[in-house]
């Protein structure tokens, strides 16, 4: 039994590149599940479990800021892990997205098994 | 363009493609330079905060399906990689900028980037006079940055 991920990204090729890393680090994965900004992976998590969450920060209509706040403040969504992957550098902005509560934070490009040592560390060992 | 910004340009620009798109890079010398006849799709990235900017990347289409489809780990012919070429270029973008600013300015100041989007092609023509260029896989292709538009 695998993990289901919702992976947030305005980048269609993006997404697709993290679906294939997680193929690339041999992650157990059920289910890899696509949402092109803030406001739809809230749709998604309303109707879907999901593992843990992957999220850019710069996206149109509801950024990755703002996605974390609004998890964090549903009870139904606040437990779910976050983790943060984007070109973001600055270490003010992402010491106060760890302040909001995240799980995690990768910063783009990043490789197959910086993926794999993130996802391991926010979920621990395999299920 | 902003000396610290072509310094981390020519640093960060090289090992993004490297790292994100598996491309072979280089530094392209003036000869190496398409001339004027020369048809690219660009993308365009704003950012503000302690200083604000603008930057463009310009690359022909056959490039693009190779910075797609090596993204995406398809084979260049296929039509995903064809449709996927603009998205990945302002991907691409993306992360140089955000490379660069934190390579330029340290990982203190805060910048908002904006989402990339598609560049004016009227805008190719003054960016290749004074724009910074590389050859990815001998191809050509091109970065320009400057402040506020």
């Amino acid at each position: 039994m695998g993990y289901t991920v919702l992976v947030v990204d305005d980048s269609e090729t993006i997404r697709g590149a993290l679906a294939r890393a997680f193929g690339m680090a041999k992650l157990p994965m059920d289910e890899i599940i696509q949402a092109r900004d803030g406001l739809e992976a809230i749709e998604v998590l309303r109707e879907r479990w999901v593992d843990i969450v992957l999220t850019d920060i710069n996206m149109p209509r509801m950024g990755g800021e703002q996605l974390v706040q609004a998890m964090k403040a549903d009870p139904a969504f606040a437990d779910i892990p976050v983790a943060v992957v984007s070109t973001e550098g600055s270490q003010t902005r992402v010491e106060g997205l760890r302040r909001a509560g995240i799980a995690g934070y990768l910063r783009k490009p990043c490789r197959p098994e910086e993926i794999r040592e993130l996802l391991h560390q926010v979920l621990g060992d395999w299920k | 363009m902003n000396e610290e910004m072509r310094q981390a340009l020519e640093i960060v620009s090289i090992r993004i493609l490297e790292d994100a798109a598996f491309l072979f890079v280089e530094p392209a010398d003036e000869g190496a330079r398409p001339g004027p006849d020369w048809r690219a799709a660009g993308a365009e990235l704003r950012w503000t905060g302690p200083r604000e900017g603008t930057m463009r990347v310009w690359a022909e289409p056959s490039l693009l399906r190779v910075l797609s489809a090596n993204m995406l780990g398809i084979e260049e012919d296929e039509p995903a990689a064809e449709a996927a070429g603009p998205d990945a270029l302002r991907e691409i973008l993306n992360m140089v900028v955000g490379n660069c600013l934190t390579e330029a300015w340290g990982p203190g100041p805060v910048f908002h980037l904006e989402v990339p989007l598609e560049a004016d092609p009227d805008l190719l023509v003054g960016d290749a006079e004074d724009g910074f260029w590389i050859l990815a896989e001998e191809r050509p292709m091109l970065f320009r940055c400057g402040g506020p538009p």
